[in-house]
C-alpha cells in the first residue's frame, strides 16, 4: 500500500523511479573524439562482432566471417544466416551464433564441431554474444526470447525481460543457465574466475561467481553490450547506444510507447539507434541543439559511439567516444590486439583501430 | 569625429584602497550602441555605476556633453539625461504600467484616465506593445524592461545603460529587446550595455570596449572584432604575472564518485544541470554571472530547493538525497562554504571559538547534550592554529578580523564538521594576498586527504591553479569539462560565453 502511494507520488512529482534522469558523462567518461579520430581499418557493411586472441583477429559482418592478416581483411567463410555473435578460443576454435538461434563451433582446422540449438527446454532465440571461458567452455547471452537479435529496439521499447546467460560445456548437451529474466542480456566475458554479463536495459554489468551475482558496474550512461578482456587488467565494455532523457521518458509512458510500437515505422520511433542522420524524419535530431550554426557536443544523441575501460574493481578508468556529430556510432564489439584496440562500429560499418600507447 | 555624450578620463574607483576600476578612459558617442564586455570583476558594473551616479569616482574626471560633472546620486544623473536599467527592475509591481511611468510626476489633481491615455500615446510613439493598464507584476521580463526603458525615455534620457539586459529573457523577448535598442538608437539615444553573451555584443554594438581586472584593454569598432579577439582581450593576462603563476602539471587521479547531480532544475537559474564530483580531487567550477553554479551547489547542500516537479536528482555515494534543510546535508558530510561570508558565513558578534564551535553543533544536531565553553575554546583553538587565523586574542569578535581571517573562520566552521564533500564558493573573494595562499594550501591538503573538493570561482587563474578538473557552466548547466593539464584561459572563457 505504502509503496503504491510512494509510486504515485513519484509519478506525480517526477521523483524516485520517475525522475527521468540519465547519468552524466564526465570524469573518466568525459566526451572526446577518440573513436572519430580512429584509423579506419576496413569498411564491412553489416559489421557486428569481433574476436581476437591477441594475435589473430576475426570479424563478422552479416553472414560472412573475416580474418585479418595485419589490417587486411580476407573472407574466411560465408554462412547461410547472419552471424549474431562470434568468439575465439585460446587454441583457435571459432564459435559463431547464426541468426541468434544456433551456436556452431568451428575447429581450428575449419571443420564443424559442436552445435547448440536449445537452452534447457527452450530454443535459442537471440544469441548476441559468445565468449570462451576456457578451451571447452563457452559462455553465451541470449538477449530475448521474444525478438530476434537485430530487433533489440523492439525489446527495449516493449520493456523485454526474457534475456538469458548460459555456460555450455562443448560437446555435452548440458547447458547451465547462469541468469534468466534479464532485461536484455547482451555481452558475456570470463574474467578472473568470474562470469561478467551485461544487462542492457538495466544499464549495468553483473559479476557472477561462486558467491552469487551482483552488479559490478551500474548506472551507466549507455546501454552496455559486448565486452573483451584488457591486457592491463579489467575489461573493455561497449555501449552500443546511449541513454537520453527523452527515451527514458518514453519508456515510462506506457500508452504512448505501445501506440508508437504498434503504429509507427520502427525507423522513426523515439528510440535510440545505431546510426542517425540519414533521414529528416528521424526524431531526436541534433539540429535542435544547434547554436550559431554549431552542433553542440552535448546534444541529445539518437546514436552515439562509446567504449569504456573498466578496471577489475568495477571503476571506470577511461572512455572513447564518437560524439553526436561524429561518424563512428553504434559500437558493438571491441578487442585488443598488438597494443591497439579494434572497435566494430555497426552504425557506420567500419572497423576502427585506436593505438593504446 | 562624433561628439562624445559621456567621457571618462583616467577614471579610478577604489573600495577600501582596492581599485575596482583604474585609470580608465572611455567615451560614449551620440547615438551609438556601445557594448562593455569582460570577465566577472573586470569593472564593467562599477564603470557604468559611475556614469549613472550610483558611485562616485575616487579620482579622474567625468564629462557630460563636454562639461565636467561630479554625479553624486542617480537623480543627478537622470537630470543630466543618463538612466540605468538594472537586471532587477525598479518598477513597483503592484502598480500599473502607466502609474509606473509617471511615478513621481503626478499632477496635483491626478486623473487615472488621463494618465492611461498619455501613457498609451507615449508607448505607441515608441512602438512598444505594452498595455498601460496592465499591472507590472503580471508582465514578462521583456515587457518590464520595455516599461523601464520607456520611463527612461520619458525622463528624456539621452543615455541609457543596460546591465545584463538579456540575462532573464526568452529568445523571443530578446528579439523584442534588440528591436528596442535599435529604435532607441534611431531616436538619437546612446546605449551602453553590459553583456556576457558575445554574440549579442557582435550583433548589436557599434563599438565594443573590453575591460580586464579593472583596466581598459581595448575599444574598437565592431567590424574589427571577432569572437576570438574579444576572448583574447578578456583573458589575455600573463598567468606568471599573477599570484597563481604555478600552473598544474599533474592531476590527482579520481577516487570514488561521491556526488552526482543529474538533470537538476531550479527555476530559470539551473537548467538540467548534471555533474559529478570525485573523491581526492579538486573540481573547479567556472562560469560567468548567471551560470547557476552557486544555485546548483546550494541545492546540493540543502540551502535552497530544486523545482518541486521534475527537479532532477542529487546522488550522494550513489544514493538519491533531497535535503529539506542544510543541517541534513551537514550530517551526511556535505559542507558548503558560502561566497557571502558576512551575510551567511559567521556570527559577527561571536568569538572565533564560538563560531567554529557553532559549526560542530550544527553537525551534531539533536545529539548534543549541552554547550561546553571549555570544549568550544578547545575546538576553536585547534582550528585557529590549523588554519593560521591571526588575531591579537582568541576572544576577539569575528567582525573585527581582516577579510582573510574571517574567511578562515568560515572555513574552520565547516571543516570542524569533518565533511567528505567540501564546496568552496568564491573562497578568496575579498581576501588578502597572504591569506589566499594559505586558503589554497588548505584546499589542496583536503584533496590530498581524499576529500571531494569543489571550488566555485569566477577568477580564471584561481580555478586553473587549484583544479584537477574544470567544469565550465553556462546559463544554468555545465557545458564543458577540461582536465587541468589541457585547459587554457581562452578555451575556458570561450566555453563560458559561446
Amino acid at each position: 500500500m505504502l509503496s503504491t502511494l510512494i509510486e504515485w507520488r513519484d509519478q506525480l512529482l517526477g521523483r524516485g523511479s520517475a525522475a527521468i534522469t540519465v547519468p552524466v558523462m564526465d570524469g573518466a567518461l568525459k566526451p572526446n573524439r577518440a573513436l572519430d579520430d580512429a584509423a579506419v581499418v576496413a569498411e564491412l557493411p553489416g559489421l557486428d562482432d569481433l574476436a581476437s586472441d591477441g594475435a589473430r583477429l576475426y570479424a563478422s559482418a552479416d553472414a560472412t566471417l573475416w580474418r585479418f592478416d595485419g589490417d587486411t581483411p580476407a573472407l574466411l567463410r560465408r554462412f547461410d544466416a547472419a552471424i549474431t555473435a562470434l568468439a575465439l578460443s585460446p587454441q583457435g576454435r571459432i564459435a559463431v551464433a547464426l541468426a541468434g538461434q544456433r551456436v556452431l563451433v568451428l575447429e581450428a582446422d575449419g571443420t564443424e564441431g559442436a552445435r547448440l540449438d536449445t537452452l534447457g527446454a527452450q530454443r535459442l532465440h537471440a544469441v548476441n554474444a559468445l565468449a570462451f571461458a576456457d578451451e571447452d567452455t563457452l559462455l553465451l547471452s541470449d538477449g530475448s526470447q521474444r525478438f530476434a537479435a537485430a530487433q533489440w529496439c523492439h525489446d527495449l521499447m516493449t520493456r523485454g525481460c526474457s534475456g538469458r546467460v548460459a555456460r555450455w560445456r562443448l560437446g555435452s548437451a548440458g547447458v547451465e543457465v547462469l541468469a534468466q529474466g534479464q532485461r536484455h542480456a547482451f555481452g558475456v566475458l570470463a574474467l578472473g574466475g568470474a562470469v561478467l554479463y551485461s544487462e542492457s536495459w538495466r544499464h549495468r554489468v553483473v559479476r557472477s561467481d561462486s558467491r552469487g551475482a551482483r552488479p559490478l558496474v551500474s548506472e551507466l550512461p549507455g546501454y552496455p553490450s559486448r565486452m573483451s578482456a584488457a591486457a592491463d587488467g579489467g575489461f573493455w565494455l561497449t555501449c552500443f547506444v546511449c541513454r537520453t532523457q527523452l527515451v527514458e521518458f518514453v519508456l515510462r509512458e506506457d500508452a504512448y510507447r505501445r501506440r508508437m510500437v504498434a503504429e509507427v515505422d520502427p525507423r522513426y520511433w523515439v528510440a535510440p539507434a545505431l546510426s542517425s542522420g540519414q533521414s529528416f524524419l528521424e526524431p531526436l535530431q541534433g539540429a535542435g541543439v544547434k547554436q550559431m550554426g554549431v552542433l553542440k557536443p552535448w546534444a541529445p544523441p539518437r546514436s552515439y559511439g562509446l567504449v569504456i575501460k573498466v578496471g577489475a574493481d568495477g571503476r571506470i578508468e577511461r572512455s572513447l567516444h564518437s560524439l553526436v556529430d561524429g561518424r563512428h556510432h553504434g559500437i558493438t564489439a571491441v578487442t585488443e590486439r598488438a597494443g591497439a584496440l579494434y572497435a566494430a562500429s555497426k552504425g557506420s560499418g567500419r572497423l576502427l583501430k585506436v593505438e593504446l600507447s | 569625429m562624433t561628439e562624445a555624450v559621456i567621457e571618462l578620463r583616467q577614471a579610478t574607483k577604489k573600495y577600501a584602497g582596492v581599485p575596482a576600476i583604474e585609470a580608465i578612459d572611455f567615451a560614449l558617442e551620440r547615438g551609438e550602441i556601445h557594448a562593455l564586455v569582460g570577465e566577472n570583476g573586470a569593472g564593467k558594473s562599477t564603470l557604468t555605476k559611475v556614469m549613472a551616479g550610483v558611485v562616485t569616482l575616487s579620482s579622474g574626471q567625468m564629462l557630460v556633453e563636454g562639461e565636467p560633472v561630479a554625479l553624486a546620486t542617480p537623480l543627478e544623473a537622470r537630470h543630466k539625461g543618463i538612466a540605468m536599467v538594472f537586471q532587477e527592475t525598479s518598477l513597483v509591481p503592484t502598480m500599473t504600467v502607466a502609474q509606473n511611468l509617471y511615478l513621481g510626476q503626478e499632477a496635483f489633481f491626478n486623473r487615472l484616465r488621463g494618465v492611461y491615455i498619455s501613457a498609451q500615446q507615449f508607448l505607441q510613439s515608441l512602438n512598444f506593445d505594452v498595455d498601460p493598464t496592465a499591472t507590472v507584476g503580471m508582465l514578462g521580463a521583456a515587457k518590464k524592461q520595455m516599461v523601464e526603458i520607456a520611463r527612461a525615455v520619458l525622463h528624456k534620457a539621452r543615455v541609457i545603460i543596460f546591465d545584463e539586459p538579456t540575462a532573464s529573457l526568452t529568445p523571443e523577448e530578446k528579439k523584442y529587446f534588440f528591436d528596442l535598442v535599435f529604435s532607441l538608437k534611431a531616436r538619437g539615444v546612446s546605449v551602453i550595455f553590459i553583456s556576457h553573451a558575445l554574440e549579442e555584443a557582435l550583433l548589436l554594438a557599434d563599438r565594443i570596449t573590453v575591460l580586464r581586472d579593472g583596466r581598459h584593454v581595448v575599444t574598437d569598432l565592431k567590424r574589427n572584432f571577432d569572437r576570438a579577439r574579444i576572448v583574447q582581450a578578456m583573458v589575455g593576462r600573463d598567468l606568471s604575472q599573477t599570484l597563481y603563476g604555478q600552473r598544474k602539471t599533474q592531476v590527482r587521479p579520481p577516487g570514488e564518485c561521491l556526488l552526482s547531480v543529474r538533470n537538476l532544475r531550479m527555476s530559470s537559474m539551473v537548467r538540467n544541470n548534471s555533474l559529478s564530483v570525485f573523491a581526492g580531487q579538486v573540481t573547479g567550477v567556472f562560469g560567468l554571472v548567471g551560470a547557476g553554479r552557486t544555485e546548483t551547489f546550494k541545492v546540493v547542500a540543502g540551502l535552497i530547493k530544486r523545482d518541486f516537479f521534475h527537479g532532477g536528482e542529487v546522488l550522494l555515494r550513489g544514493k538519491p538525497v533531497r535535503y529539506r534543510v542544510g543541517r541534513h546535508a551537514v550530517r551526511d558530510g556535505i559542507a558548503y562554504i558560502t561566497e557571502d561570508r558576512k551575510l551567511e558565513g559567521f556570527f559577527e558578534t561571536m568569538s572565533i571559538a564560538q563560531n567554529i564551535y557553532m559549526g560542530l553543533l550544527g553537525k551534531l544536531g539533536g545529539a548534543f547534550k549541552g554547550v561546553s565553553k571549555t570544549r568550544a575554546k578547545e575546538v576553536g583553538s585547534r582550528w585557529s592554529d590549523l588554519l593560521k587565523v591571526r588575531t591579537i586574542s582568541r576572544d576577539v569578535k569575528v567582525i573585527e578580523l581582516s577579510g582573510g581571517n574571517q574567511q578562515k573562520v568560515v572555513i574552520g566552521k565547516s571543516l570542524v564538521q569533518e565533511p567528505d564533500v567540501i564546496i568552496f564558493d568564491e573562497p578568496t573573494r575579498g581576501v588578502d594576498v597572504g591569506a589566499i595562499s594559505e586558503i589554497h594550501a588548505e584546499i589542496n591538503r583536503l584533496a590530498d586527504a581524499g576529500k571531494a573538493v569543489v571550488v566555485i570561482s569566477s577568477y580564471l587563474p584561481e580555478v586553473m591553479a587549484l583544479s584537477d578538473r574544470i567544469l565550465v557552466a553556462k546559463q544554468g548547466k555545465v557545458v564543458v569539462e577540461f582536465s587541468a593539464t589541457e585547459a587554457t584561459q581562452e578555451g575556458i572563457m570561450y566555453a563560458a560565453i559561446h
